[in-house]
């Protein structure tokens, strides 16, 4: 990229005609500064005088720099007014982006390994030929052509800060490359590259390495580089099997049967013996019926369906591609205990109708406690609910009863909201109940069917709080979160309304309950694709094992995910489980499949942009500068006929001084 | 022939000129002299001492009071005042000219001396010693004298302290001398110590201007000095003046006591002074005339 700099633009040249004041200022200067000439008998006495104060000589020097000072600041003020700004100008070669594909499938080892231009006899995954490849490519590109690599799976992650010149530098960010257990979606993958290139300059084209499993079939990356996409098909072909989709299901007499999905891609059926697994213990063994495509296969187990961790692994034959993602799938169990909810305060009939539900164990109260985390036990013992010493309830519902400040949990308020909330009550609100934000989470098919409130509450917004519904038009369902915390306040007096009898109060109830607590089944909330993550409402000392899997808390919940296919331990609260984490289905057919190139990008061997080089503007603004130099400049004017003042004032006043002792 | 100064000789009347040191001329006139003993004016007493004339006792004294006094009586002799004019350019500044009243003072002052049966001269400081008028015993006509003052013009003046060592060379001891100058020179002093050296009885009339004395100037200006045509620029402003004021203020209190060291009176006279104030003030009080 050469660069240089240009000329000096102005957004309103007119305005420079402003510095012709400086004539009028230079003409009245040698009119003020022409010395009249005053004959005396003697300068005797004068010349003493002059000899001491320096003459004329010192007024004429600050005279010239006041001058020079006055001029110089209408110069800078005519130069600001007219909008300066640097206008430079830079010849950008096209930059070219090298897009490597991380997918699972990219782990597949069916390339050929060179190394010193000698071929060996180890197969090299998908990932290496592409770097390999990739850096090839790099080496044949001319010199000054700006490069960034990105690595592409469930998104794109830029492998290097900024677009570099250095090839050296753009073939290092290749080498540690591998390949994940997720997906390659490819919109996630355009969104990340777009801002990543928006932040870049000039034009970028693009060279892809991958085996073909963008689930987009390479549209939507192309269209982020305009067009410009060439990909490159990444492995030698071959076919794979792989199981996905584990559940366990109850048969007969208390035993379980595990249910699972194949994928054959040899194009003809075959016998797969398959390894089910709990904990790492064998649990049962068996040969599966595999259609070519995809099918559905069970495999009966002796016991029940157990907490654990489960994988089922597919005896791979020696025609399958090496190293193909899939050959296992995993499978978590845990219990899922009850959401525990606290109702404070009156107790709505409405609201216990809408709580009386499966998989929520509420208890009442008539004020809000102290502490919420020292409640006791809500189930009994035994039930999912009572499961760790930790019983603080998931949501507390609150109806007609003060809310302190510093409530650390999710609120469901009828009525005032707590002190700190970020809205507060704002008067009386009636009249028609209707939605203002249709599409939250906590309106989904939520319909008022002319609900109406003869009494009730509005609220008026002091922070950031979203107003869902308004009663009369006033604000009377409000949803904030705080420190991760989900709350939700209700100005309808359910006791003077016919809110509690409309069916969008159970769905209400419903969508704040799912809201703050995702819903899961026991074989679902531990059980994710790579590249996923999930949201549970978890205690405080909940944890994952190992470095694989990542989870990060906010406020009750913790997210919960990994990049890589496998079982993963947790522990909570005395409690243990497993995270399983499988490869998305779409990646088990490893075959490579060759995606359309696009032109104008062309020809792996020898890469030549088509624009030679693209000239670049870019305009910086200089009017701040100007301003500000403009201000030192009348600053130094000021302190300059100030100083001067002064001194001869601090002369004068001495001499008074002086002559007043004498 | 009529002059302006004319009517300055009017002020001549009634005044003479006054001689604190004895006058070492030898012929007698009507000068009232300090010297006492040849004089028919009685003067004062002192007591008798061995070898005084006894003929100047006082014996009337003698009778009343038994104490033998000698009679004394100041002795009159010829005085010759001679008027030192300052002609260099300087003198020419002011309104009115600093030179105009030195020349007015100088024909009047010799009028006085005339009057009185004295001598009198008028002496310029050019670039060397010029004399329009010596004091010579021949009487002088009024008209002569101011028509030799008033052909006086301003000239040049490299040195006046050498003039004035020429003035002493001349008239050395024999005369009053009354310098008329600004004194605004450099060499001012040495010029003072030649007029001391002269032996004369002599005063120092400084003449500055108004404009001298309050300069009116104001702002920016470049002062051009009349004597050698030197600039000066300035900015005229209070604190200038303020300081010009406390220069000046300590240059004459300078003259004048450089003056009293060296035994020459001094005075100090703006040149728009009235001539009537001058003479019957200004010059009484610095014992010029009486």
């Amino acid at each position: 990229m050469l660069k240089e700099l240009g000329s000096i633009a102005f957004a309103q040249p007119g305005a420079l005609w402003i510095g012709l004041a400086v004539l009028p200022i230079v003409v009245l200067y040698f009119l003020r500064m022409r010395f009249r000439r005053k004959p005396v008998g003697s300068t005797y006495l004068w010349r003493e005088l002059a000899v001491a104060t320096s003459g004329g000589d010192a007024l004429r020097r600050r005279s010239i720099l006041l001058l020079l000072l006055q001029v110089a600041a209408v110069a800078l003020a005519a130069f600001a007014a007219a909008g300066p700004s640097l206008v430079s100008r830079a010849l950008l070669k096209p930059g070219v982006a090298f897009v490597i594909d991380v997918s699972a499938s990219m782990g597949s080892r069916d390339c050929a390994r060179e190394s010193g231009g000698t071929r060996e006899a180890h197969a090299a995954s998908r990932v290496e030929a592409a770097v390999l490849a990739a850096s090839r490519e790099i080496d044949a590109l001319g010199e000054g052509v700006p490069v960034m690599t990105f690595a592409c799976s469930s998104s794109a992650a830029p492998l290097l800060p900024a677009p570099t010149l250095d090839k050296a530098a753009a073939k290092a960010s290749l080498r540690s490359l591998s390949a994940l257990s997720g997906g390659f979606e490819e919109g996630s993958c355009a969104d990340a590259i777009s801002a990543a290139l928006a932040r870049a300059e000039g034009s970028w084209s693009a060279v892809a390495f991958t085996d073909g499993g963008m689930d987009l079939g390479g549209d939507r990356l192309a269209s982020a580089f305009g067009g410009s996409f060439r990909a490159v098909s990444i492995g030698t072909g071959g076919a794979s099997v792989g199981a996905t989709g584990l559940r366990l299901e109850e048969r007969a007499e208390g035993k379980a049967r595990a249910v699972f999905s194949l994928w054959n891609g040899h194009g003809s059926t075959r016998e797969l013996r398959i390894h089910l697994a709990r904990n790492g213990k064998p649990l049962a063994s068996g040969l599966v019926r595999a259609d070519a495509g995809w099918s559905r296969s069970t495999l009966d187990l002796e016991g029940g369906i157990d907490e654990g961790g489960y994988s089922l692994e597919i005896e791979r034959e020696k025609d399958d591609i090496e190293g193909a993602p899939g050959s296992t799938c995993y499978l978590s169990v845990a219990r899922q205990r009850a959401l525990r909810v606290l109702l404070v305060g009156r107790s709505d009939p409405f609201l216990k109708a809408a709580l009386a539900q499966g998989g929520i164990s509420y208890s009442s109260l008539a004020a809000f406690p102290a502490d919420l985390s020292s409640l006791p036990a809500q189930a009994p013992s035994g039930e999912p609910g009572s499961v760790g010493a930790e019983t603080a309830p998931d949501i507390v519902v609150v109806e007609s009863a003060r809310v302190p400040a510093g409530a650390r949990c999710n609120l469901l308020v009828f009525g005032a909201p707590p002190p700190d909330a970020p809205l507060a009550s704002g008067g009386a609100a009636s009249g028609l109940i209707a939605s203002v934000a249709g599409t939250h989470p906590l309106l989904r098919f939520v319909s008022w069917e002319g609900a109406r409130a003869s009494s009730g509450l509005a609220y008026s917004l002091r922070g950031q709080a979203l107003v869902l519904a308004t009663t009369g038009g006033k604000p009377s369902l409000v949803a904030w979160e705080q420190e991760g915390y989900r709350s939700l306040a209700c100005g309808v007096d359910l006791s003077r309304s016919d809110l509690g009898l409309k069916s969008a109060f159970p769905v209400l109830l419903q969508n704040y309950i799912r809201w703050c607590a995702p819903r899961a089944d026991d074989q679902s909330a531990y059980t994710l694709y790579a590249g996923e993550s999930a949201r549970r409402l978890e205690p405080e000392s909940f944890r994952l094992k190992g470095s694989v899997a990542k989870a990060t808390r906010s406020g009750p919940e913790v997210t919960i995910g990994a990049d890589s296919a496998g079982l993963f331990e947790w522990e909570a609260s005395g409690a243990r489980g497993y995270l399983a984490v499988n490869v998305p289905s779409g990646e088990l057919d490893a075959a490579p499949r060759a995606l359309k190139s696009r032109s104008p990008v062309a020809g792996a061997a020898a890469f030549t942009p088509v624009v030679a080089a693209e000239e670049r503007k870019s305009a910086r603004p200089l009017g701040s500068i100007a301003s500000a130099l403009l201000a030192i400049l009348l600053a130094a004017e000021w302190i300059a006929w100030n100083g001067s003042s002064r001194r001869r004032g601090s002369r004068t006043g001495k001499m008074k001084r002086e002559g007043g002792t004498a | 022939m009529s002059f302006a100064y004319d009517g300055d000789y009017e002020l001549a009347r009634g005044l003479s000129i006054r001689a604190r040191k004895r006058l070492s001329g030898f012929a007698a006139g009507e000068q009232r002299s300090p010297a006492t003993g040849g004089g028919i004016e009685f003067a004062d007493y002192r007591e008798y001492v061995p070898g005084d004339d006894v003929r100047l006792l006082d014996w009337s004294v003698y009778l009343r009071s038994r104490k033998l006094l000698v009679k004394l009586c100041a002795e009159e002799k010829e005085l010759s005042l001679v008027s030192i004019v300052d002609v260099s350019r300087s003198m020419d500044f002011g309104t009115p000219a600093k030179l105009e009243l030195a020349k007015r003072i100088a024909s009047v002052l010799a009028c006085v001396a005339l009057r009185g049966g004295n001598r009198a001269g008028v002496t310029a400081l050019g670039s060397s010693l010029l004399e329009p008028i010596r004091p010579e015993r021949k009487k002088l006509t009024m008209s002569g004298i101011a028509r030799a003052v008033h052909a006086l013009e301003s000239v040049a003046v490299s040195s006046p302290e050498a003039a004035l060592r020429q003035f002493a060379a001349a008239y050395g001891g024999k005369c009053v001398a009354v310098l008329l100058s600004d004194l605004l020179f450099p060499e001012w002093q040495r010029s003072l110590d030649a007029l001391a050296s002269s032996g004369c009885e002599a005063h120092v009339v400084q003449i500055l201007a108004p404009e001298e004395l309050a300069p009116p100037e104001r702002g920016e200006v470049t002062l051009v000095d009349m004597e050698d045509g030197s600039e000066t620029p300035s900015h005229v402003d209070e604190a200038l003046l303020a300081r010009y004021r406390e220069a000046l203020g300590s240059f004459l209190s300078r003259t004048a006591s450089e003056c009293a060291r060296r035994g020459l009176g001094h005075c100090l006279l703006g040149s728009d002074a009235s001539l009537a104030r001058v003479f019957h003030e200004d010059f009484m009080k610095a014992g010029i005339v009486c």
